[in-house]
């Protein structure tokens, strides 16, 4: 009887199976997206706006002199009102990175809930 | 039973590796000094950074009619404030001992290359030549912190963030802050971990890739390059960093130069904003001196696609960046 009580039955063997191979899968698939959901910090002057990068569109808000499109958890600046571009060159940008529009005082910063990279200069 | 805590203590595991028990912290970004900032840290640091980063922008903003700079620059007379006669004093100092190629005193030509400005344009003799005069014959006086005449006009985007981010350095009191103004960073403290601090080094050609990561205590680093600030004209790419000797944009054999200096070290911040920009200047030619130097730790990418690391530095290249990693060698 005492070694019964060591025994794991057949239906738990299954089931902390399965609960090991989804918590594996999670992690997988958590490393594998590099920590999403991922938000990105719009500022311009005091307005400053969050939109999380988990929804694919392109975004326009009031008083910000450019839009944004959002592509599989990455954002870029598709048209600014700034004579140089050098924003809209900077391309989609991801953890840690950001976009800076200097005529229209625009900032784009990814941050991600946990990037092993304190910082990127550049 | 013995179900349910197999599956919470697998759970378990499985949030732990996503969470690394950091102290709470805060982040702001903002812009100040034309360039984005970011602080990360406790909320009583990251507030005190962001006033100190916002009060010397404004100071320091030689657009700004309020501003120190601006008084000087159009000999209002105004009192200068502390910061800004503190700034310009070890400004001079540092070009006083590592030399003339980096000058807070080129501002005229900065205005002729219309910087800053939202037309930037390529100027011409004429522009150019007044510019290099007007230069090449300021006189500035460090004890009434003006110009004796009409030449002369102060630009200090070369030292600015330094300064920043060694008068934060001072006053930041939480267990682990990073200021990051794009061009310069401030690691303040010990992670959490205790493991080093990770910054990755921005591939010139490429802003979003990253050439590879520098692992370093915490220090102040500043890169400089034509990467952030240029504009075009006529498909030709003009970089914000100038040849002193003819007023126009500097062609260096470098595309990016990270200067690295201890926490430490007094004035630390401005010496790496300095160095990295004098180092960029003087290109592979002038490396040497400094790759040698106990005090720093350097990085520099060359347009044949060849990063230099400092000994003391420790940097993992990023695979398939296009990079490759030489050992410097003295006798160059």
């Amino acid at each position: 009887m005492k070694d019964k009580f060591h025994l794991i039955k057949p239906v738990e063997a299954v089931i902390i199976g399965i609960v090991l191979l989804t918590a594996f899968a999670a992690i997988f698939i958590t490393n594998l997206q590099n920590d999403s959901p991922q938000t990105a910090v719009i500022s311009c002057g005091d307005i400053r706006r969050e939109i999380s990068l988990d929804k694919d569109g392109t975004f326009h808000f009031d008083g910000i002199d450019a839009e944004f499109e959002v592509k599989d958890g990455k954002i870029r600046i598709t048209s600014a009102t700034c004579p140089d571009k050098i924003c809209e060159k900077t391309g989609f940008i991801g953890s840690g990175q950001t976009i800076i529009c200097v005529p229209n005082k625009i900032t784009v910063a990814v941050v991600g809930s946990d990037s092993s990279i304190d910082a990127a200069v550049g | 039973m013995r179900i349910g805590s197999l599956a919470v203590a697998v759970i378990c595991c499985f949030a732990l590796t996503g969470c690394s028990f950091k102290a709470p912290q805060t982040e702001r970004t903002l812009f100040v000094m034309d360039t984005a900032a970011s602080v990360k840290g406790t909320e009583k640091d990251v507030e005190l950074a962001v006033d100190t980063l916002t009060d010397l922008g404004k100071r320091f903003d030689r657009y700004d009619p309020e501003s120190d700079i601006y008084s000087i620059n159009h000999r209002l007379g105004n009192a200068v404030s502390d910061a800004a006669a503190e700034l310009i004093k070890q400004s001079v100092r540092l070009s006083d001992t590592y030399g003339e190629t980096v000058s807070i005193f080129a501002g005229s030509i900065t205005d002729a290359w219309k910087i800053g400005s939202e037309n930037p344009t390529v100027p011409s003799e004429e522009t150019l030549s007044d510019a290099l005069n007007s230069f090449q014959n300021a006189d500035f006086s460090l004890d009434s912190m003006s110009f004796a005449d009409k030449n002369g006009s102060v630009d200090v985007g070369s030292v600015a963030k330094g300064y920043a981010l060694d008068k934060i350095s001072g006053q930041l009191t939480g267990e682990c802050c990073v200021v990051s103004m794009t061009s310069s960073v401030l690691l303040y403290g010990k992670k959490a971990d205790s493991e080093k601090f990770s910054v990755a080094i921005r591939d010139p050609d490429d802003g979003t890739k990253s050439v590879g990561t520098l692992h370093t205590e915490e220090c102040f680093l500043s890169t400089s390059g034509g990467s952030e600030r240029y504009f075009e004209s006529n498909g030709k790419r003009y970089i914000h960093i100038f040849d002193l000797s003819s007023g126009t944009p500097c062609r260096s054999d470098l595309t990016s130069v990270t200067v690295i200096v201890g926490r430490d070290t007094e004035w630390g911040g401005m010496l790496s904003d300095f160095l990295s920009t004098l180092v960029f200047i003087g290109g592979t030619e002038s490396l040497g001196k400094f790759m040698n130097d106990p005090q720093l730790g350097v990085i520099a990418l060359t347009d044949k696609n060849t990063i230099y690391v400092s000994e003391n530095v420790d940097f993992s290249p990023a695979e398939n960046s296009g990079y490759k990693v030489e050992e410097w060698k003295n006798e160059r």
